[in-house]
Formats: structure tokens, sequence, C-alpha cells
């Protein structure tokens, strides 16, 4: 979602911050409850009273009915919910993790082996400045409308922040860990490879964590332009039939998907960070 | 003199080289592939000068970026209006980040790309639905990131400036808001960017004008290198918008050059 | 400190004010009122876009804002959010436009159940096979060639409903197929560069596909159906300007008679308008197809196809029932639409129709 320039906010502090208001809502949490609820009466009164037509917005308890109908219900979109679910999960997943095998690796290379910098770097350069929703079209030509292109699109969208952070993490090692190293006869691989790798994996993470959110958005946007199954072309086919109900579940349930995934590369990285900090 | 000037010019030698090495590396491709896959650069850059001359769509090349501008611009400046309060607001009262802060973490999530079609049927096919999907992309970034900004200030200046008196506003306006001015000028930057992925996404899915009705008018004609001209284009202008938005932040805060 | 902040506001508002001024001025012609027409880049958006160049609007008493969309859908989108008044759509985005917001189906642009079609490339396994179904002939392929094919097409357009009706006569539904939704233009660049067993189009896009070689596997027609473009007007504004409705349609039909009448002096303009305004690359003899596979109205026979109840409500019943079997609609949906008449307003017509008689 966001791409990361040098001066991004650093996201580290966005997580801290992130569970510093989760832990405060903990403590005065009836506020939000009442908020939550206020927002979700407001909604449906908006709809009860057709204040919005039913053709442009659907009440949150008429919303929760299609939710569970759609686990069941193939139509109007000629598949379940959990089959678009299942077809976007598995692209999103493929592109990035393409992009996180190869990304990161060069990212670290960069940063550590000057030839290997210049050598990426025009290539880099050139192609980061374009979004990577304006390669859609160009990739439909190149690679079709099945999966191969969509996949590309979502690599280039991951692949950028996975090898931002990767460099910037490695050039942020500490030259007095490096020199240690180097007077105790470390050749320069053993150095990068027990000193600098180490050290990047903070920011590492980070950059992947950008990366999984930059993929999944890319996928949405791929999938509205050409697809037979996948979220974005649920959403897609609600707006064509003008079903706001449709799309709303659909939006939810990327938003949802988007959020556990995002949770679960939170985990492990809690896990994996940790037990690297300590060996 | 020299070697200052030196210093100076390195930068731009440097990006100059690698954008001449890249150009060289995909004339090179080019001529391994089917022009219709891939165009060499002196194709594209043909079709670029034709572009220039003649009109897509009934409007020209430049018409068609400031369509595209005006939109990023529009939902920029309203994002900025009503995201960064927001966000402030959020970080420096309690109640007001308990209120809000619940619906927020519930359309957080959602791609501003997913709103693309429920913007279209709130607002149809014209500028409204457009704007509205550059909107949600920047506000939500500017929003995180005001209020990151100020739920991290220092305590101690808070602390200070009211043992020297400061009333609540001053501690605010004189001490808080200055303090995560960088943070806030990170999220102006980001929420740019997204924005004008945004306008583009937007434009993909329908339009008769702006950037992104370039390419795909490029698809339309199976013309790739129209097509590569639109993404050069948008490259291109992405680059400004990001390189004045940096130049106006040294301006603003100088403090920050020596963070950099 | 306070001095910079101050004028960081003031930069915000100067670009506020710029981004403001930057907002093109309406065009406000002198007192007539603006009619804003949609059409798309087909046969049946023509006639206002060329009654602007021969200058037939002069005497009009009304302007003519022209707003040009690539497909049904869109145009639906745009009609729900009022951007446009009186307009011309295929069948079943005219369908979804009564059904959701009321739109008044008021004439029949042509009949193209010849022209929404299906192609594949001419060494597609499809062409084997001929008229498994003995009552259509025409249709190419039996229900197991078709089964599975990834098939490009516009969703929700009234080519969608030549293709599943196409599925329908053998017996296989919508899900039977992999249906990948794209654009016409973006289908067409796609299906070229091997995507995709079968394409749905309709014209000019059709010829596109001709000229390529590829082969018509099916159409509306060969199908069965029969398929209207609609003439239609957003509700709002058929009931506060019914007058200027009239209007509209009597520039409209003056189009529609001329190509009818007169096609060799038609094709021209049409050529123009394809090329010089939409910005689809066509060739004369292609563009005088157009007129060789769209039956075309005047006035009197509209106004009794539009009142048969066995000519335009049956085919309009139709394209709903397809839908509802397909479980695109639902079946209270269906009951509704069944309910308003399939949204036919004849009274435009017949007035337009009364008008001329009086006038002779």
């Amino acid at each position: 979602m966001q791409t990361t320039t040098d001066d991004a906010p650093s996201p580290v502090s966005l997580e801290v911050a992130k569970a510093g208001y989760l832990a405060a809502a903990a403590r005065e949490h009836w506020i939000s409850v009442v908020s939550l609820i206020l927002f979700l009466v407001i909604w449906e009164l908006i709809c009860r009273f057709e204040i919005i037509g039913p053709y442009q917005l659907v009440p949150p308890s008429e919303i929760l009915g299609v939710f569970v109908d759609k686990l069941s219900e193939p139509n109007p979109d000629g598949a379940l919910l959990q089959q678009h679910a299942w077809a976007s999960l598995s692209l999103a997943l493929a592109g990035f993790g393409a992009a996180v095998c190869i990304g990161v690796p060069l990212g670290l290379l960069m940063g550590w082996y000057k030839p290997v910098n210049l050598l990426v770097r025009p290539l880099f350069d050139a192609v980061r400045p374009i979004p990577p929703i304006a390669w859609i079209p160009i990739a439909i030509l190149w690679l079709g409308i099945g999966i191969h292109a969509k996949a590309f699109i979502i690599f280039l969208a991951a692949f950028v922040p996975c090898v931002i952070n990767s460099y910037t993490g490695i050039r942020l090692t500490n030259p007095v860990l490096i020199r240690v190293a180097r007077i105790y006869g470390a050749s320069n691989f053993e150095t990068f490879r027990k000193i600098g790798i180490p050290s990047a994996i903070p920011m590492v993470f980070t950059g992947i964590k950008l990366s999984l959110n930059a993929a999944w958005t890319t996928l949405v946007a791929a999938e509205l332009l050409a697809a037979s199954q996948g979220l974005g072309y649920m959403i897609q086919l609600g707006r064509r039939l003008a079903r706001p109900d449709i799309i709303i579940v659909g939006m939810l349930a990327i938003g949802l998907l988007g959020a556990l995934m995002s949770w679960g590369l939170t985990r492990i990285e809690a896990r994996f960070a940790s037990s690297r900090r300590l060996s | 003199m020299i070697g200052r000037l030196g210093k100076r010019l390195m930068p731009a030698a440097l990006t100059t080289g690698s954008l001449l090495a890249f150009v060289a590396f995909w004339q090179v491709v080019s001529l391994y592939t089917n022009p219709d896959f891939l165009p060499s650069p002196g194709r594209v850059w043909d079709e670029a000068v034709r572009l220039f001359h003649t009109p897509v769509g009934g409007k020209d090349i430049l018409a068609h970026v400031g369509f595209s501008l005006r939109r990023v611009l529009t939902a920029y400046l309203w994002a900025t209006v009503l995201g960064l309060p927001l966000g402030l607001c959020m970080g420096w009262n309690r109640t007001c980040e308990k209120i809000v802060s619940p619906i927020f973490e519930l359309l957080r999530p959602i791609p501003p790309i997913a709103w693309i079609p429920i913007a279209i049927l709130w607002l149809g096919v014209a500028e409204g639905s457009k704007v509205f999907i550059c909107f949600v992309g920047s506000f939500v970034i500017l929003v995180l990131n005001s209020y990151t900004g100020m739920r991290y200030v220092d305590p101690l200046l808070i602390d200070a400036a009211r043992s020297f008196g400061a009333s609540r506003r001053q501690q605010f306006f004189n001490v808080a808001v200055p303090a995560c001015l960088p943070s806030i000028f990170a999220g102006l930057q980001n929420a740019l960017s997204m924005a004008w992925m945004c306008v583009l996404a937007a434009e993909l899915v329908g339009a008769r004008e702006g950037v992104g009705f370039i390419i795909i008018q490029g698809m339309d004609l199976n013309r790739p290198p129209m097509i590569l001209v639109g993404m050069i284009l948008i490259g291109i202008v992405g680059s400004l918008l990001a390189a004045s938005l940096r130049w106006a932040e040294r301006a603003l805060c100088p403090w920050r050059r020596e963070l950099v | 400190m306070k001095k910079r902040l101050a004028t960081a506001l003031a930069l915000l508002l100067a670009g506020a004010f710029m981004v403001a001024g930057f907002t093109p001025p309406c065009a406000s012609a002198a007192d007539k009122p603006e009619i804003r027409t949609s059409a798309q880049p087909c046969l049946h958006g023509m006639p206002l876009w060329y009654a602007e160049k021969a200058n037939w609007l002069a005497n009009a008493p009304f302007t003519n804002k022209f707003m040009l969309f690539a497909s049904g859908a869109p145009q639906v989108e745009a009609l729900a959010a009022d951007q446009w008044d009186v307009g011309a759509m295929g069948a079943l985005p005219t369908m979804m436009a009564s059904m959701r917001y009321g739109y008044k189906f008021i004439g029949i642009s042509n009949d193209e159940s010849e022209t929404n079609d299906l192609w594949v490339r001419p060494d597609s396994p499809l062409l084997k096979n001929k008229g498994v179904n003995p009552k259509l002939p025409d249709v190419y392929g039996s229900p197991d060639d078709w089964k599975g094919r990834k098939v490009l097409a516009t969703t929700v357009s009234t080519g969608h409903y030549a293709l599943t009706a196409t599925l329908a006569a053998l017996g296989l539904k919508d899900t039977d197929v992999s249906l990948v939704h794209m654009e016409q233009g973006q289908a067409v660049t796609a299906f070229n560069a091997g995507e995709g067993d079968v394409i749905q189009l309709w014209a000019p896009f059709s010829y596109i596909a001709e000229a390529k070689g590829w082969k018509k596997v099916s159409s509306g027609h060969k199908a069965g159906v029969v398929i209207l473009g609609g003439i239609g007007v957003r509700k709002d504004f058929a009931e506060k300007f019914p007058d200027l409705v009239v209007d509209w349609l009597d520039v409209y039909m003056r189009g529609i008679e001329m190509m009818k009448t007169e096609p060799g002096k038609s094709v021209e303009p049409l050529l123009n308008y394809f090329t010089g305004y939409c910005g689809l690359e066509l060739t004369r003899d292609q563009v005088e197809k157009e007129f060789k596979y769209r039956p075309l109205y005047d006035v009197n026979e509209q106004v009794r196809l539009l009142e048969d109840p066995a000519k335009t409500a049956a085919w309009m019943d139709g394209v709903a029932r397809f839908m509802l079997t397909q479980g695109r609609i639902t079946a209270k949906e269906y009951d509704r639409y069944v309910k308003s008449n399939y949204g036919i307003d004849p009274s435009f017509m017949k007035k337009l129709a009364e008008r001329r008689a009086a006038a002779k």
C-alpha cells in the first residue's frame, strides 16, 4: 500500500503505535464500543429511511445475511465467496512469495557488494517510479490474462519494498561491528552472513510487510481489469449488476483477509526476529 | 570549489548514467523480441513525439496529464484538510481517539482500489468517484502518520512547556505540532504517491481522459508503444510530484536536514 | 515557527484555489436547455453526433452535450449518478437501468441480434461440430466443445446475453465456461495475443475480428433470440421535460431514418464517427456492413413494435428471463420489472408520430 521512499515513516514506529493504541483501547473500550454501535445504527437508519437508495447502499444487517449466503450461494457472480477468496489469496501469495525470494537476497547483495549494486541499480531505478498498476495493460499483452500476468504485477508491486528495505537495512549495519568482525579475521562473505544479515532483519521484515500490503492492493486492481474469479472480480461484477451488497461483502472480505495476513506476518516476525536476537 | 560542485553533480551524473544504461539494456532486449511485444526505445520515442502532436481521444497529451493532476490534487487537498487535523486530534485527545479509531480500524484494511466499484455506484463514472478513490487512499495514510507522530512526541517536551506555564493550546500548537512535523511530512509524501497510484487505477477502470486512459487506449488500439509512452509519462509525473514535495519540506522545516 | 506554519497554510489555500480555478467553465449556450446525450462507439451512437456536425440542431429547442461510453455498464452507472439524460444502449443495460433506476425505454435504435456475436480462431475445435441443437443449425460446437472454454466477454452487456443464449441453446450455463470480463477493445487485443478460446464481440468490433480471419461461431440471431438496441431517457428528466424528450427523439429518429433510407450516403459520416471521434480503426467496407446486418425502424414501425406485447415486451422478457435463470438477478427483481411493463414507454414515440402527421 505505501511505497517506501527513503524518508518514509519508519513503519516500526507505526507498529509500536498500533500496539500502543490497542492497549489503550482495551482500557477505555466502552467509548469505542458505543461509537462503533452508533456508526452501525446510523448506517442502518440511513438505509431504512431510504436516504440513500437500495441500489446504492444496503444496511449492515443485510450485509451480514448476504455474507453468510455467499458462502453457499454462487449467484449472481458465479462462484462462492470462499472460491473467490481462495483464487485471490493463492495469486497474491504466489507473486508475493516470488518477490520475497528474489527481492530480499537481491537487496541484501546490493547493499553489501558494490558491483551488484552498480549492475542492478539502473534497472531498478528506471522501473521504480512507475506504479505497478500502470503495468497491467502491458502485462496483459505480454503474459495474457491468466495467472502469469497477475503474478507478474503482484511481483512488481511486492518486489520494490523488499529490495529497498533490505538494501537500507544492510547499509545501516553498525560499522563498528563490521570492523570487529574483520579484526577477528572474518572473510567478507562471513561478515555479510554473520553480521550484515542479522542486523538487517528488522528492516527486512518491515519491507516484507509493506510488500504484502502492496501485493494485496495491486491484486485487486488487476482483477478489476480482467479476471474470471477472485474478490476483485466479484466486486467488479457487483458493480456491473448494481448490487452494493455484493460489493460491500467483497470489500469486507478483502479488508479482512488483508488484515489477517498482516497479523500473521507480525506474529511470524515476533517469533523469528526475537529468536534471531537471542542467538 | 570544483570539489563541491563535483559532489553536487555526482548524484545527477549517476542517475543519468544509470538511466542511459537502462535504455541501452532495453534496446538490446528489444532487438531479440517481437516488436509487437516490446517496442524499441526508438519506436517509443517516435510514438511520444507523435502523441505530443496528435490528440488522444480528442485531447492532447498534456491535457490528459492535467486531468489526472487535477483529480489527484483536489483529493489530496481534501485529504490534507480533513485527515491531518483528525489524526492530530486522535493523537492529542484520548476521547477523540476512542470515538474515531474503531470505525477507522474497520475501514483501514480495505485497499483504496477496492473502493472503486462502490464509489462508481455512489458517484458515477465522472470526476467524483475518481477523486473519492484518491481521497480514501491519501486520507488513511495522512491520518495514520499524523496520529503516530503526535503519539510519539517526546513527553519531556510537553512537560517542559507546561512547567514554563504554557497553556494547553500553546502546548499543542507551539510544541506538539512542530515536533511531529517530520512524521507529517513523511505522511504527505506517501499520501501523494498513493493518490497518484489511485487515480491511475480509477482511470484504468473507466475514464475518457487522464493518463490511465492513454494506456488503456493504447491497449484498445493494440499499440504497445503508446502504452509504454503512457507508463513513462506516469513515472515522470509521479517523480516530479514527489520531488516537489521534498523541496517544500526542505523549505518549510529546515531543521529536518540535519536528521537526514 | 508560527510564520512557517502560516506560510504552509497559505500555500495550501493557494493550491486549493488553483485547483478550484482549474475546473473548466461550464458552457452555457444562449438560453436553450442542454440535453446530455450518451452514446457508444456503435451505429446507434451516431445520430446526435452527426446532427451536431450537419447543423440539424440549429432549429432544435435544445443544445446537445455528447458523452461517449465504452459499453453499456458504465453508461448505466453514469445514469445512476444523473450524468446524462437521453441515450442509446443495448438491451441488457437498458433492462438493468429500467430495473434499478426506473429508466424509460422509449424507442428501438436497431435490431442487433446478428451484430452481437461470438468468435474463435480458425484452428478452434469448436468449428468441428455444427448444429448440435437441431433447432439452431447455425450454432457451432457441441456442449462438450464449449465446456471449460475461456471466453473473453464484456459482462452484463447485450453481447453477454448472446453468449448466454448460445450456451443455453446447448444446455449449458455461464458457469460451465470460464468467463473473463474485459472491455471490447482490450479483449480484441488480448485475444489477438493468444488469450482465451472464444471472444464475445459486437459491431463494429466484429468487423475487426472478421478482418483478422477469426470465425463466427454464434450470434444472438443464430442462438434464436432477438436483441434490441434501446433508446431511453432518465426517469426524472422524462417527467420534468416530456416535450424536450420528443424534440430530442425527433432529431435522433432523423438520423436513424437517414441511415435506413440512404445507407450509401450514411457510410461516410459513420466512418468519420468511428475513426475520427471514437478512435477505432475501421475501413469503409467494414462500415458498409453495419447497414447490412442491422435492421432499422422508422417512427411508425417503432410505435407498432413498442405497443405490441408480442414484440418489444416479449423480447425484453427474454432478456430478463435469461438473467433470472443465470442467477444474475433475483425473482423479486424480475417480477417488479415485468410489472413495470419492462420499462417500455411508447408515449414519446407516439407523440412524435402525431407531431409529424400534423406537420404534413
